[in-house]
C-alpha cells in the first residue's frame, strides 16, 4: 500500500462510508475513550500548556538545524557499526532495502507498525521478489490478512472494525474457531505470529526519534511486536522520516512524554526500545546488522515552504481523536494513509493536490485540532492555508473560481453591492418557498441537499434600517 | 571521516536540504534551551518512601504487576513461590540472566525440585539460547533502574542479560534495588545523555517496560498480553 488508498473520487468514498454504521459506531466509540484518555493523562501531568511548548520548540529547534543534526546522527550510526542510507525518493528508499533483502537472501520479513514504510510502499516491492512480509502490530495484521484494508487511524489502524467483524476475519482467513472476545482474539494472533518472528531474516520498523548525540533509534509500542523484531532477526532495518530525530537524550524525555499521553493516555507506552546500532560482538540476541534509511520524499520541499510546521508532527493522532469530521467520515474516507487533520494537511504535501485536493475540506474550521496538538502545529489554519494556495494556483474549479471572482467585483464597489443586494433580496425573496427553492445556484445547491434555505425579506437591511429611521426609529 | 561503504547518498541529500534552508553549509546550531523545565518538577518534594508508594500503587493498579517487597536474602525463596503461584505445572522452567548483582547461582539450586532454572549463556550457540527463552515459562531479570511515574523498568543488554530473557517467557520476573527507584523518565534520559556526551557507545538495546505487553487494537479494549509477556512481577529489594 501507498499513500494512497481508495481510487474513488472524495465525495463518493465518503458517501459510502456515511451508510457503515459499524464503522461509524466504532469510530465513535474509539474517538471518544482516545480523547478522554488523552485528556486524564495531560491534566495529571500538569501545566500540559507548558509541556507543549517544550515540545513545539523542541521541534522547530529541530527542523532549523536538521541538516546539522542527520549529520551527526548518521556518523554516530556508522561509528557504532551500522549502516545509512539517504534516501531523497520512496523510490530510492524501497530500492536500498530490497538489495539489502537480496544480499541477505531473505525469505521472510516481519514487520512492526511504521507509517513511513506504508507511505514509500515498501510491501509490494517485498513481496514482488517473493519476500513474504508479515505486520506484527495486531491491529496492521488483521488489515494485511482482510485483503490489505486500508488503515484508519494513524495509532491504531484497525479501528473501523469491531469484534465480530474481526473473528470473522480470523475465522476466513487463519480457520479460527473461538469466540469474538478480544482477549481470546489476541492470544490466537499471539500464537499464530511466534513462528513468524523466530524464523524472520530481517526485522522492519519505522522510527519514533532518533537520537543524534548517540545514534539510537526510540520505538515506542505498547505490544512487544516491535522488541520481538529488533531482537531475533539477524538484520534490523529500520525506516525514519527525515525530520523525526531530537538533538539529545534529554529532549527524547520530553517528546516521550508528550507523545505517549497525546497518543494512548499512558505516561509512558507499555515499550519504549532505545536501540544503538547492532549487537555487540559478545552479546546473544539483538541484530548482527543494522541499516538506517532516512527518507527525504518531499520533506525537504515542505520545510522551505509556508507548510513547515506541519513537520513538527509526532504522529500521535490526538487531533483526529478530537476532530468532528473524522468521527463522522471514518479515517479511510481520507484514501491516504494519513488521515484525520494531520492527514489533510501532510498527504496534499507528500503525495500531491491532483490525488488529495478535497482533503483541505474535509474541515469545518472549528480548530478543536489546534488545541490538542502536543507541539502546537496551527493544523486548521495550514487546511485554510491549502485552500487559498490551490486558489492561487487556480486548482479550485472554475466554476467557484468564477463566483469568488464576481463576489470580489461586487464588494469592492458600495454601488454595484448595494443593487445586487436590492436585486438579490427581491429575488430570493420569490424563489425560495417553505426553505426550498425551484432553480439553485451551483454555490447553494450542496449547501441546500441538507439544510432549508433561510426565510428572506423582500428588501436589503440597509433600506430596511433606513426606513426605520425615518420612522423615528419604531419597530416595524 | 566515515567508511562509505555503508553509507549511501548523504551528501547530494544534505546539499539538496540544506539548500532549502537557505544556507550554504550545515552550521552548529546556537545552544538549545527549553522554554521551561517542567520535566524536573514531577515528584520532586517525594521522599523516598512516597516514590515507592506510588510506584508500588501505579504498577499494581494501572499496569497490573505484582509488586513483592523483599529483601536481598529471601529473593531465590520470593522468586520460587511467585514461580509455583503462577503455574501448577510439574516442571517449571525459570530462565535467569547471570548479572552480577543476583545472589550466586547457588542459591537459585535449592529451589523447588519443580522448577527447573537455566542461566543464560552467552557462551552458547544463540539459535539454542533463543530457543531455551522460548520454552521457558519465566524470565528473571535484574533492572537498571525502575520510572515511580510510570511503574516502569529499565533494562540494558548486556552479556550476562540477553534481551530474550524479558520478552519470549510468558511471565516476567524484575528485580529492582530500592536505590534505584527514578521519578520518572527526565532521569534515567540524563543517565543517557550523560554516558553519551562521555563518547561511550550506549548499550545495543536499552528498553523502558511498564508492565506486561498490552493491546487495544480490537474495539480499544485494553487486552493484557500480546507479543511479550503476558504477566509481570517486580520485586523490590528494600536493603539494597
Amino acid at each position: 500500500m501507498s499513500m494512497k488508498t481508495s481510487q474513488q473520487p472524495f465525495k463518493e468514498r465518503i458517501k459510502v462510508k456515511m451508510q457503515d454504521d459499524v464503522m461509524r459506531a466504532s469510530v465513535a466509540n474509539a474517538q471518544e475513550r482516545m480523547f478522554g484518555n488523552r485528556a486524564r493523562a495531560a491534566d495529571a501531568l500538569g501545566n500540559w500548556d507548558d509541556w507543549r511548548d517544550m515540545g513545539a520548540s523542541i521541534r522547530d529547534h529541530v527542523l532549523e538545524n536538521l541538516d546539522y543534526y542527520l549529520v551527526q546522527l548518521s556518523d554516530k550510526v556508522i561509528e557504532n557499526g551500522g549502516h545509512v542510507c539517504f534516501a531523497k525518493t520512496a523510490d530510492e528508499a524501497t530500492a536500498y532495502i530490497e538489495q539489502v533483502a537480496k544480499q541477505k537472501n531473505a525469505r521472510s520479513v516481519v514487520k512492526s507498525k511504521s507509517m513511513v514504510t506504508e507511505e514509500i510502499g515498501l510491501n509490494q516491492v517485498l513481496e514482488r521478489n517473493g519476500i513474504k512480509v508479515v505486520e506484527t502490530d495486531l491491529g496492521e495484521y488483521i488489515l494485511q490478512i482482510d485483503d490489505h484494508d486500508a488503515p484508519s487511524h494513524i495509532v491504531a489502524p484497525a479501528i473501523h472494525k469491531n469484534r465480530r467483524q474481526v473473528q470473522q476475519i480470523f475465522a476466513d482467513k487463519l480457520g479460527y474457531q473461538g469466540s469474538d472476545e478480544p482477549e481470546e482474539l489476541t492470544r490466537f494472533v499471539r500464537e499464530h505470529i511466534r513462528q513468524y518472528f523466530v524464523q524472520a531474516d530481517i526485522g522492519i520498523t519505522g522510527c519514533n526519534f532518533a537520537i543524534a548525540e548517540s545514534g539510537s533509534i526510540a520505538l515506542i509500542t505498547n505490544e512487544g511486536n516491535a522488541r520481538l523484531s529488533t531482537a531475533l532477526p539477524k538484520t534490523h532495518i529500520a525506516v525514519m522520516g527525515m525530520e523525526r530525530l531530537v538533538p539529545t537524550f534529554k529532549e527524547l524525555d520530553v517528546m516521550v512524554s508528550l507523545l505517549c499521553r497525546s497518543a494512548v493516555g499512558l505516561p509512558l507506552t507499555g515499550y519504549v526500545t532505545v536501540l544503538t546500532g547492532p549487537k555487540e560482538a559478545d552479546q546473544l540476541d539483538g541484530p548482527e546488522e543494522f541499516h538506517l534509511v532516512i527518507v527525504d520524499n518531499g520533506r525537504s520541499d515542505i520545510l522551505a515552504s509556508e507548510f513547515k510546521s506541519i513537520l513538527r508532527c509526532i504522529r500521535c493522532a490526538a487531533c483526529a481523536n478530537t476532530c468532528p469530521a473524522y468521527r463522522h467520515i471514518g479515517g479511510q474516507s481520507y484514501g491516504s494513509i494519513y488521515s484525520g487533520p494531520i492527514g489533510a494537511v501532510l498527504s496534499p504535501l507528500l503525495g500531491g493536490y491532483e490525488d488529495f485536493q478535497d482533503l483541505p475540506y474535509a474541515c469545518s474550521l472549528c480548530t478543536a485540532c489546534n488545541d490538542v496538538c502536543p507541539v502546537k502545529i496551527p493544523l486548521a489554519d495550514l487546511l485554510l492555508k491549502h485552500r487559498e494556495v490551490m486558489a492561487n494556483a487556480k486548482l479550485t474549479p472554475l466554476k467557484e473560481r468564477l463566483t469568488v471572482g464576481a463576489f470580489q467585483l461586487i464588494n469592492k464597489h458600495p454601488y454595484i453591492w448595494q443593487q445586487s443586494i436590492r436585486l438579490g433580496a427581491k429575488a430570493a425573496n420569490k424563489m425560495i418557498n417553505n426553505g426550498d427553492m425551484r432553480f439553485k445556484p451551483q454555490a447553494v445547491e450542496e449547501w441546500h441537499e441538507t439544510r432549508d434555505l433561510p426565510h428572506t425579506s423582500h428588501e436589503s437591511f440597509r433600506d430596511w434600517f433606513a426606513k426605520r429611521q425615518n420612522n423615528g426609529g419604531s419597530h416595524d | 571521516m566515515t567508511d562509505s561503504s555503508r553509507l549511501q547518498g548523504r551528501d547530494a541529500f544534505l546539499t539538496a536540504l540544506t539548500q532549502k534552508l537557505g544556507r550554504p553549509t550545515a552550521a552548529a546550531p546556537t545552544a538549545f534551551y527549553l522554554p521551561q523545565q517542567r520535566q524536573r518538577e514531577v515528584f520532586q518534594e517525594y521522599s523516598l518512601e512516597q516514590l515507592k508508594q506510588h510506584f508500588v500503587d501505579y504498577s499494581r493498579q494501572n499496569l497490573g504487576a505484582k509488586v513483592i517487597e523483599t529483601t536481598f536474602d529471601t529473593l531465590p525463596q520470593v522468586i520460587e513461590q511467585d514461580a509455583l503461584e503462577r503455574f501448577d505445572e510439574d516442571s517449571i522452567s525459570l530462565l535467569i540472566g547471570t548479572d552480577a548483582r543476583f545472589p550466586n547461582s547457588g542459591a537459585f539450586a535449592a529451589l523447588d525440585s519443580r522448577i527447573q532454572v537455566k542461566e543464560w549463556q552467552p557462551e552458547e550457540i544463540r539459535e539454542q539460547q533463543i530457543a531455551c527463552a522460548e520454552q521457558a515459562q519465566i524470565g528473571v531479570v535484574f533492572a537498571e533502574c525502575a520510572l515511580v511515574e510510570s511503574g516502569t523498568i529499565m533494562l540494558k543488554s548486556s552479556k550476562a542479560q540477553g534481551r530474550s530473557i524479558s520478552l519470549l517467557p510468558t511471565h516476567s520476573i524484575f528485580v529492582i534495588q530500592q536505590s534505584d527507584l527514578l521519578p520518572r523518565i527526565t532521569q534515567a534520559c540524563e543517565r543517557l545523555h550523560e554516558q553519551a556526551t562521555q563518547g561511550h557507545r550506549l548499550p545495543s538495546c536499552v528498553n523502558f517496560i511498564s508492565g506486561p505487553s498490552s493491546t487495544a487494537d480490537i474495539e480499544l479494549i485494553k487486552v493484557v498480553g500480546v507479543h511479550g509477556p503476558i504477566s509481570a512481577t517486580y520485586v523490590i529489594l528494600t536493603d539494597q
